[in-house]
């Protein structure tokens, strides 16, 4: 059985899927039975959220990648060509 | 910063021709922006925060949980329980709580009082929203460290958020419970 320290160490990559099924299930079982652990997951899931929530809209609909390559390369032609 | 962005800006003009896509785009010129700034930070030495101790490079970490061996929790007694668990936040709205503009300011306080490493891989992975691969190799660092500092860093913004919700100082309205102080 995992304790409260495998789980907590655990947070993020369970928050993230990056843990295998088995370890999953044995986290599973553990916050069904543990308030603090709960707890702690659903605080860690907000500071994420709240994390994500600073990420800035990019200003408008930016050009796309090729278009901003082909004006880079415009603006800078190379000198063998 | 502005002139680590301006190098940053000069350097994707003159290297465009040698970028073969193999990358986004996005993670080449971050690349070059995380090159430029600790260029700059070396030139004017200008050390204003410890270095990160060199992270865990294990190879058993993936069925260990990152950070099992790191700074724990400081609720878990010694036998790996809480010994004071997680106080709940106990929020009405959680959503509009965190879209706050004080939670923001406070997001961004606990952002810049981390450890340089920290705080680089959880801007480009969480606030950025970059792929793990690309931030290792934008900053890198192995896979393992990533995950190591992501969730250092996250913890910390945690616990500066428990801190504010449940020291009465969030003007977020809280079902019932007095708290009595931050949990620590």
């Amino acid at each position: 059985m995992m304790n409260c320290r495998e789980v907590t160490a655990s947070g993020s990559d369970y928050l993230d899927r990056k843990v295998g099924p088995g370890r999953r299930l044995r986290i599973v079982l553990h916050l069904a039975m543990c308030a603090g652990c709960r707890a702690y997951m659903r605080q860690l899931r907000m500071a994420i959220r709240g994390l994500q929530s600073l990420r800035k809209p990019p200003a408008g609909e930016s050009p796309v990648d090729e278009d901003l390559l082909s004006k880079f390369r415009e603006a800078n032609p190379r000198r063998d060509d | 910063m502005e002139e680590a962005v301006q190098e940053t800006w000069l350097a994707v003009i003159r290297g465009i021709h040698g970028f073969e896509g193999r990358a986004p785009l996005q993670s080449w010129i971050f690349s070059i922006l995380v090159n430029q700034v600790r260029r700059l930070a070396t030139r004017e030495k200008r050390h204003a925060r410890p270095a990160d101790p060199p992270g865990p490079e294990r190879s058993d970490t993936a069925d260990r949980g990152v950070g099992a061996d790191d700074e724990e929790e400081p609720g878990l007694g010694p036998a790996g329980r809480w010994k004071d668990p997680p106080v709940p936040w106990s929020l009405d709205d959680p959503e509009s709580a965190l879209l706050g503009g004080e939670t923001l300011e406070v997001i961004e306080a606990a952002l810049e009082s981390l450890p340089e490493a920290q705080r680089q891989v959880v801007l480009l992975t969480d606030v950025e929203g970059l792929a793990a691969d690309a931030v290792c190799n934008i900053l890198g660092v192995s896979g393992t460290n990533q995950r190591v500092l992501l969730h250092r860093a996250r913890t910390q913004i945690r616990r500066a958020l428990g801190d504010y919700f449940t020291s009465g100082k969030s003007g977020a309205r809280t079902r019932g419970r007095k708290e009595g102080g931050p949990s620590r």
